[in-house]
């Protein structure tokens, strides 16, 4: 098995972000950026297998700007063999993205593609479905528990109100939910001695089409009118009843 | 041109968000509706009495053919010339079925749609609902997957629609092959369609229990949601949990208790009619955000809460 793992650069997640006064950005109060968090989740599946010997090669992809480089050095550092850049001005669209990473595996023979579920700064989750499509390979999204049996993928991934499972042939594309497994810290001696490892760099290969769509503007979120503080359970009560929402 | 709407899942069930969707899609004009999956023909029973579908699309399932998102996507992409829109509720289903579509078009789909605007834009929630991008559509048929909470639900009418059978295309396209459904909670109605839900936080580990949640969500008749916080820490399970990466939710009534009230969960709370908060710390962000809120330990204010409810409902107040 050899797993190609997309990884994304997000704001930190802690930090609150605001729409800047004429709507034409977006306002982070602090420039670090951090390993998109489901990302850490799907690199650490894939060195789990690694270290299970169920994996020969463990390969980070970004699609993303040059500065995105110190997350790829986050993810040799944690143990993956390889980082590949594949280098973009903007922040790319979704279909950019999928087309990237489907050229990459495929070019590489990589069989299986780790993502997460979402990039918590834009909130599309649709990138691992979409790379699946393009590449006519079986899908599984939010997945929290893989298990290996005859070179197929079991799988159990969160659905309203439960859990579906899947069993999927290899080659196949997984995204990874909460709870898939607890991502290790990077060390201090890990992240010395990748260094000095090279980040390879890509091309990304002309877009087929233009993207179907693109941002224009941003709007602050519409706010909710104040609330009131009550002082005493029965208050709280008679509040509800008032409303009419018991 | 129409649009057409696919309807939605929930746990091989069909779901309420349906008649949401069909909501959004009206605001575009003719509607038709897909039903596809192995409970394809649920789905187009439970769609027959929504007004403004003309068509109601079944799609279905051969004994050869596993009903999976792959198979049902590229029907969706053989369809997809026909329309201009096509338009879900957000949930696992739509989604992975949408963003599929979206790969084999060349397509990107846009998901946590908030509003449908004129001239071809909508907006979107991003960042955990801290901003809402506005986004200019130029390719169609454009892949909409809507926020099933910012539109009512469709009307009903006394005309059901007519359902119209569609054959699944062969594929030889390795597929993910089903193996079932498992559920933790079927006990409590589920978080999309309850008119109340309570939600607890990591103050809950204290007691190393959800009880007092328990407690007063069946007094209430209620859904039992979660904090991440309170997921991870193993009192409540992963399917309980409500936020940006959890379930997004639109009650009467959210009562939250011993939740801190982080950008991340009130991201699947903020649609909701009523938000009512319990919390013993006066600077926690949840008494910013809710309209009513109470400085209190939860272990004292969730059971004379649930009490005053309970003698309420046996008439005595
Ligand atoms: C990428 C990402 C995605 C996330 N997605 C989600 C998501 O979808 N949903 C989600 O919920 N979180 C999500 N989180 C986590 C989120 O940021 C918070 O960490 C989490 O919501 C905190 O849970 P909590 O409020 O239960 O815990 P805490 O923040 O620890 O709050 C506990 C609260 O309980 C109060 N308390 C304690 N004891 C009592 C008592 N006896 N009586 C009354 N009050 C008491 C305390 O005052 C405190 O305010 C996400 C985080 C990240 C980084
Ligand atoms: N620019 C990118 N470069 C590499 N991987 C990405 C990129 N964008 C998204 N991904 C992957 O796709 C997943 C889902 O992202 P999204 O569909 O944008 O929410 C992320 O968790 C990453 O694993």
């Amino acid at each position: 098995m050899k797993i190609l793992v997309g990884v994304k650069e997000v704001g930190d997640p802690a930090i609150p972000v605001h729409v800047g006064s004429a709507g034409e950005t977006l306002e982070y109060a602090t420039e670090a950026g951090v390993i998109n968090p489901f990302d850490e989740i799907a690199l650490e599946e894939a060195i789990l297998l690694k270290e299970r010997k169920l994996a020969s090669e463990v390969v980070a992809i970004a699609v993303g700007p040059e500065a995105w480089q110190g997350t790829l050095r986050t993810a040799l550092a944690l143990g993956a063999d390889r980082a590949v850049l594949v280098p973009v001005e903007k922040p790319a669209n979704p279909v950019t993205v999928a087309r990237a990473l489907a050229n990459y595996a495929r070019s590489s023979n990589c069989n299986l593609i780790l993502l997460g579920r979402q990039g918590v700064d834009m909130d599309h989750g649709v990138t691992a479905a979409m790379t699946a499509g393009i590449l006519g390979w079986p899908q599984a999204t939010c997945v929290s528990q893989i298990a290996w049996q005859d070179g197929c993928a079991l799988v159990t991934r969160e659905v309203e109100g439960g859990q579906e499972r899947l069993k999927l042939p290899l080659p196949a594309v997984i995204s990874c939910d909460l709870g898939l497994n607890t991502p290790r810290h990077v060390s201090l001696p890990n992240i010395m001695k990748t260094r000095s490892k090279a980040i390879e760099h890509c091309p990304l290969e002309a877009d087929p089409s233009p993207p179907a769509w693109q941002i224009i503007g941003y709007l602050a979120p519409p706010q909710r009118p104040l609330g009131q503080r009550v002082s005493s359970v029965d208050a709280l009560f008679d509040h509800l009843v008032r409303a009419g929402v018991l | 041109m129409k649009t057409l709407v696919l309807a939605s899942d929930q746990l091989g069930l069909p779901s309420e968000r349906t008649a949401r969707a069909i909501t959004a899609a009206q605001q575009l004009g003719r509607t038709d509706l897909l039903a596809a999956g192995h409970n394809s023909r649920e789905k187009a029973l439970a769609a027959h009495y929504f007004a403004g579908v003309e068509t109601i699309w079944r799609l279905v399932p051969k004994p050869t053919l596993p009903a999976s998102i792959e198979s049902i996507a590229l029907h969706i992409a053989r369809l997809a010339p026909q329309y201009r829109w096509i338009i879900a509720a957000q949930d696992r289903f739509t989604l992975d079925v949408m963003a599929r579509v979206g790969g084999l078009l060349g397509l990107a789909p846009l998901t946590q749609v908030h509003a449908i605007l004129p001239n071809d834009q909508v907006s979107r929630m991003i960042h955990a609902g801290q901003a809402l991008a506005k986004v200019q559509l130029k390719q169609f048929p454009a892949l909409l997957s809507i926020r099933p909470t910012a539109f009512p639900p469709a009307a009903i009418t006394a005309n059901p629609t007519p359902i119209v059978d569609m054959e699944y295309n062969e594929t030889t396209q390795p597929t993910s092959d089903h193996l079932g459904y498992h559920s933790l909670t079927h006990q409590r109605p589920d978080l999309a369609d309850a008119k109340i839900v309570v939600a607890g936080g990591l103050g809950l580990e204290t007691a190393g229990s959800f009880q007092a949640v328990e407690e007063l969500a069946d007094h209430l008749g209620a859904a039992v949601g979660a904090t991440r916080g309170a997921v991870d820490a193993g009192l409540a399970a992963s399917e309980l949990q409500i936020g940006q990466t959890g379930r997004i939710i639109a009650p009467k009534l959210y009562v939250g208790m011993g939740l801190s009230g982080a950008i991340q969960h009130v991201a699947g709370i903020k649609d909701s009619e009523m938000i009512a908060a319990i919390n013993h710390d006066p600077a926690a962000p949840i008494h910013a955000i809710a309209d009513v809120s109470l400085v209190a330990d939860l272990f004292d204010a969730a059971p004379r809460l649930g009490h005053l409810i309970a003698t309420r409902s046996k008439g005595i107040c």
